[in-house]
């Protein structure tokens, strides 16, 4: 004979069935728990003795429904046939009173032994409620690749983790974006976005707001978690690869001492012998008004400037930069139809610059006039200016800085440019696919300046 | 220079270096506070940058003219400039690309008495400076270096043992002795306050004291802060090549403190200078410290 808890809970075929049922219930999943007794967090064994009175009460009423419906209620079928020996049922059933609100009953038969078990499991009273809230419904739950974390711990989430400790984390149908300082205005703006398949593989995402999620997490926490799971992966080394999957999902769950549910993006790498579960906070996921507000803001962030070019060297550029620094506080950066490229910072005392000539164009280009070839840097970007050829703002020299900090992402190119009307700096970031000069569209990744002096 | 509006006849220095990380190593070596000021002088013979403090310590970087690979000047007298010394060795370190042979071309003055630099190794590529000069204040005190009687007194020491010795000596208070004995030929250094602490250097083999002159016992006294600014900063390359640094006390008791600073280019992209274990000695740097000894020194000397 079998005990109840692993008849009800840790029988395989069960487990399958929780897996399945739409409403997600894992008895194993402390929040769902939580949830289906009013947020009070119940162990296993409380459940069962709780499932069992269930059902006891069930059975004293089963009559008494049969015979005496409540006034708009459906009585719950007692047609049941019990399943064939050895298989195992679910049924469930729904009746929707007046009063709006809808009660589910799911029941399970097993038919294990003779004797077979059916009862009611819970009552679903909460979808009005959950509507309400309108955040309950969110899932998401996704499997990261072996690509993605790559992509992720080794490349990604370390040099974003230096544009901002918090960033946005929205998902959608079919990309993931790290967002930096959409919502807040001020900083740099980072938009790293990902296609699904890029990161993920068994992809799932619902929300009551067209499958779009969003949330802020603090990235060095996010990070650590990835890098973990991955030492986990690796320490259980190879195998089969899907033994080692890191599994990432979103959960609410109560925090020790706390009795507000909190939400967490969960990682679950079930190695070999043993299962690791990380827990990152997250922030309270985003209504569906600043939802909205983020996707305005990335929509907006995808103006391409007219001109680009292509700064050849990052990491020299980088050098320069973070030397130019400790001399002055705001950088002039001007950007010319003819590929020139030329930064200066100037305070009372001194006027430091560098000029970068003959780069790579992409968009609006000119052929740059003979007679600008034999005067100094500032005086070309002047007459470039003045004849339209070129735009110039000014941005903050810490800002462009940590722009330049993202090569660290290894990008195959990197393009400045200005934005229409000087709206702000932008640097795009370019992938290849690796063994060619194609466009990989799976990744992208730019950045956009806040300009200090409009004008 | 057609690049720029200034009229190259009317400068009166147009030179271009192709080490300029030898340059910023020399002036950091004299840089003891974030914020100081410093005096350039042109000459035919080079440019040299004066530092001073509160009158008692002085600092020279001297930059003979062949440690340029063009130098055309054309003054009349010694222009003097101020700058700050700060400013302009930052400055200085953007046009310092690690891994690269940075080369640099210096004019003064610019049409509004600026020091301008710029560097001249890509044509597609250029990193300018405008550093603003203003009129130099007057040098404060004397520092004429005389020495005592027929022999200097004088000895050279590791750079490394001297720059170890100095720091150790920091604990014990503000002021520290230096005393120079023939017989048995040792150089003292002593400092005294909550505790004291004397370090004693040998003259027996030229480990330490590579070199060793004094015909009798002198004593001063100098305040430990101007001390450590002779060596705070001196440059990882000094210790690196095992350089040797040069003391030398003179009348009253002012110290002398030498450096030796390489401004030659970096080895790996000239291994052959390497492979025959010669370096143009003219490559050098010089920096010179003065240091005025505190006024109640003991009456042991001259």
């Amino acid at each position: 004979m079998e005990s109840s808890p692993h008849a009800l809970f840790w029988c395989k075929e069960v487990v399958v069935v929780w897996e399945l049922t739409e409403f997600g219930f894992r008895l194993d999943d402390l929040d769902r728990n939580q949830f289906v007794h009013k947020m009070a967090g119940r162990d296993s064994t409380e459940l069962v003795s709780c499932v069992v009175g269930l059902l006891e009460e069930f059975q004293g009423t089963h009559s008494s429904f049969l015979s005496s419906p409540v006034s708009g209620r459906v009585p719950i079928s007692a047609g049941w046939c019990p399943p064939p020996l050895g298989s195992l049922k679910l049924n469930t059933d729904a009746t929707v009173p007046k009063s709006g609100s809808s009660v589910v009953y799911i029941s399970v038969e097993l038919s294990r032994t003779k004797s077979s078990l059916s009862f009611p499991l819970f009552q679903l009273c909460h979808l009005k409620k959950k509507q309400e809230q309108g955040q309950s419904w969110m899932k998401f739950k996704a499997f990261l690749t072996e690509n993605g974390v790559n992509l992720l711990e080794k490349r990604f989430l370390p040099t974003l983790d230096k544009m901002g400790k918090i960033c946005h984390l929205f998902l959608t149908r079919e990309h993931a974006f790290f967002l930096h300082n959409l919502l807040s205005g001020d900083g740099v703006q980072s938009i790293a976005q990902f296609q699904k398949e890029a990161l993920f593989d068994d992809y799932r995402i619902s929300s009551q707001n067209e499958d779009r999620i969003a949330f802020a997490i603090d990235i060095s926490l996010l990070n650590r978690a990835v890098r973990s799971s991955v030492s986990i992966c690796s320490e259980l080394g190879g195998g089969g690869s899907n033994a080692n999957r890191l599994q990432i999902k979103l959960v609410k769950k109560l925090p020790p001492n706390s009795t507000l549910p909190t939400p967490f993006l969960t990682f679950e790498t079930k190695g070999y012998k043993s299962a690791v579960i990380q827990d990152v906070p997250i922030s309270k996921p985003l209504s569906r008004a600043q939802v909205l507000e983020l996707q305005t803001a990335l929509d907006m962030a995808q103006d391409l400037p007219q001109t680009l070019v292509q700064v050849p060297d990052l990491n020299q550029l980088q050098n320069f930069v973070d030397r130019m620094k400790l001399v002055g506080d705001l950088l002039n950066v001007s950007i010319s139809k003819y590929g020139d490229l030329h930064v200066q910072t100037s305070t009372t005392l001194i006027t430091l610059g560098a000029e970068f000539r003959k780069l790579l164009v992409v968009g609006d280009r000119a052929v740059p006039p003979p007679e600008d070839q034999n005067v100094s840097a500032q005086i070309r970007s002047e007459r470039a200016i003045l004849r339209g050829d070129a735009q110039s703002v000014q941005v903050n020299v810490k800002h462009f800085s940590k722009s330049l900090q993202c090569h660290q992402v290894k990008p195959d190119c990197a393009f400045y440019g200005i934005a229409p009307q000087g709206a702000c700096l932008t640097v795009i970031f370019q992938f290849f696919i690796p063994g060619t000069r194609q466009t990989d569209k799976s990744i992208s990744l730019h950045c956009r300046l806040p300009v200090l002096d409009p004008s | 220079m057609s690049s720029s509006a200034v009229d190259s006849e009317a400068l009166d220095l147009m030179c271009q270096l192709d080490n300029v990380q030898g340059m910023v190593d020399a002036l950091s070596a004299v840089r003891w506070k974030r914020n100081q000021d410093a005096v350039i002088e042109l000459s035919e013979h080079g440019v040299v940058f004066i530092v001073e403090e509160t009158g008692c310590l002085q600092a020279k970087v001297y930059l003979q003219r062949e440690l340029f690979t063009r130098y055309e000047y054309s003054a009349q007298g010694r222009p003097r400039l101020g700058v700050s010394l700060g400013l302009f060795v930052d400055c200085l370190n953007t046009f310092s690309v690690p891994g690269h042979t940075s080369f640099i071309e210096i004019r003064y003055p610019g049409p509004d008495m600026q020091l301008l630099l710029k560097s001249v190794d890509s044509l597609d590529a250029c990193i300018y400076a405008e550093v603003k000069t203003r009129i130099p204040d007057s040098i404060s005190w004397d520092y004429n270096f005389e020495p005592v009687g027929s022999t200097p007194l004088t000895f050279t020491v590791k750079s490394a043992a001297l720059k170890e010795a100095i720091d150790d000596l920091e604990w014990p208070g503000s002021s520290i002795q230096i005393k120079l004995q023939p017989d048995p030929p040792a150089v003292t250094f002593r400092g005294e306050g909550h505790g004291d602490l004397q370090i004693d250097l040998y003259y027996v083999n030229t480990d330490l004291l590579v070199a060793f002159h004094c015909d009798r016992q002198v004593s001063y006294r100098y305040k430990y802060k101007f001390l450590r600014a002779t060596t705070s900063n001196i440059p990882n390359s000094v210790i690196k090549d095992n350089r040797g640094s040069k003391l030398t006390i003179g009348r009253g008791g002012m110290l002398k403190v030498q450096h030796l600073v390489s401004v030659a280019r970096s080895s790996t992209l000239h291994p052959h200078i390497d492979s025959a274990g010669y370096q143009q000695p003219s490559r050098i740097a010089y920096i010179e410290f003065f240091v005025k000894p505190e006024e109640d020194e003991d009456a042991v000397n001259d």
